[in-house]
């Protein structure tokens, strides 16, 4: 399982990851179009993407040199934490954007 | 369904229903769930920031006082602090180790104890730490056996007689910290003329490295002496040790971490490490065979702990019968 299984799996999350981001930056968009100052609702749109899929690339492209003779560092360590902080508060976001998606699409039928 | 909303929102871009007003539909209501989603998510971020800052150096005391009627008198009372999964190369304060290794210390116990994973794959790791572990001493020794990390499994070596010199060389790591490594073998502890015997198997866990050897481990010890058993993996308990036709009075293992994560309230007790292990953390008795799942004095991979936190653990034996202390 260590090394390529590993390597596969993590490219499946680091996609779902990715759609996460989408939705997302979807909300973040929706939640910061009424803001007076533009230059701030780029900020925290674009910002959370380049740090959201910044740190997925990161952790991919990492992911490769932790079946070195140093095994996983510290470092790596780090990066695949905050993949997975990042990863478990998109999903918390993105299950609520999803239910108020259910609810106004049903609305949108009627 | 997720692919059906999301394919509705591209389609949603292009293509507008008769009658459809040209604005989004319920613009206020989607700012407004957007909120209470950035509220939402918020919990989970804030915990797991936690736990990698704080969390994974907040040592608790787990204390555990067990009842046998075979205890020999000389040990009633005697303590035991038992650490496990020390994963030195994933450490990234040396200060706040050290908190840890004082609270240990602090314990004063008869008898110390370390389950394994000294290391995450190479002995190089625990160096900057000999000088901290080192200092955890007890009247009676410190005794310590190989998890399934240590023997290097998980990284690539040039070649194998480079991955055994590496075990060589951890197992002289475990003497520098004066721990005597048991490896399928035991020792007798002596006090005030009376004795137990002590076993330490190498790993056997179930999806990992099996060489541990138990009945090895019990030569020469008495059938009817007290034993207590060092084996890493709680599996090796759960298919060998408790259906073992010798009596192992005490198992004390590690290996699981809680998976660094979960929930452990006087109602509530759930890890995700649950549903790999059935017996993932605490105490277990069956049959008066009693297992201790320490949750791990360090971390791997995450870089932090949520809700199972680092433990060190204090076990007293008692005499007596352990059916008037169902709850000790």
């Amino acid at each position: 399982m260590h090394g390529g299984g590993f390597f596969t799996i993590f490219l499946i999350i680091a996609a779902i990851s990715l759609l996460f981001d989408w939705y997302v930056f979807a909300g973040l968009k929706t939640l910061t179009k009424e803001w007076n100052f533009i230059k701030l609702r780029y900020l925290v749109t674009f910002g959370y993407l380049f740090v959201t899929v910044g740190v997925t690339l990161i952790l991919l492209l990492d992911f490769k040199t932790f079946q070195t003779a140093k095994g996983m560092t510290p470092l790596h360590e780090w990066i695949l934490s905050i993949f997975l902080t990042l990863l478990f508060t998109k999903l918390f976001f993105v299950i609520i954007l999803f239910l108020g998606d259910i609810g106004r699409f049903f609305l949108w039928r009627r | 369904m997720i692919s059906a909303v999301f394919f509705y929102g591209v389609v949603n871009h292009f293509v507008k229903p008769k009658g459809a007003p040209a604005k989004p539909f319920f613009p206020a209501r989607r700012k407004f769930i957007s909120e209470v989603a950035i509220l939402v998510a918020a919990v989970p971020f804030s915990g797991f920031l936690y736990g990698m800052f704080k969390g994974k150096y907040d040592y608790k005391l787990h204390k555990q006082t067990l009842y046998f009627d075979d205890l020999p008198e000389a040990f009633d009372g005697f303590t035991i602090t038992q650490i496990s999964d020390i994963h030195s190369g994933s450490f990234d304060n040396t200060a706040a180790v050290q908190r840890g290794i004082d609270l240990a210390k602090a314990q004063k116990s008869d008898l110390f104890v370390f389950t394994g994973d000294l290391v995450n794959n190479a002995e190089w790791e625990i160096k900057p730490y000999i000088n901290h572990f080192s200092q955890l001493r007890a009247p009676y020794g410190q005794f310590s056996i190989l998890g399934n990390h240590d023997y290097g499994d998980y990284i690539h070596w040039d070649s194998e007689t480079e991955k055994a010199t590496n075990l060589v060389k951890l197992k002289e790591r475990h003497k520098e910290l004066g721990y005597r490594l048991l490896l399928d073998e035991n020792i007798e502890i002596e006090k005030n003329g009376q004795k137990l015997s002590l076993i330490g198997v190498q790993n056997w866990g179930r999806g990992f490295i099996q060489i541990g050897d138990l009945d090895k481990a019990l030569n020469g010890v008495d059938k009817d002496a007290f034993k207590i058993l060092l084996s890493h993996d709680p599996t090796h308990w759960e298919e060998k040790v408790r259906y073992h036709p010798t009596n192992i009075h005490l198992t004390l293992a590690g290996h699981t971490h809680g998976a660094q994560f979960g929930v452990e309230t006087a109602g509530l007790r759930w890890s995700p490490v649950q549903y790999r292990y059935l017996d993932w953390a605490g105490l277990i008795n069956e049959k008066n065979r009693y297992l201790y799942v320490n949750r791990g004095f360090g971390f791997l991979a995450f870089s932090g702990r949520l809700g199972i936190w680092p433990e060190i653990t204090v076990i007293t034996l008692k005499k007596g019968d352990n059916q008037n202390h169902p709850k000790a």
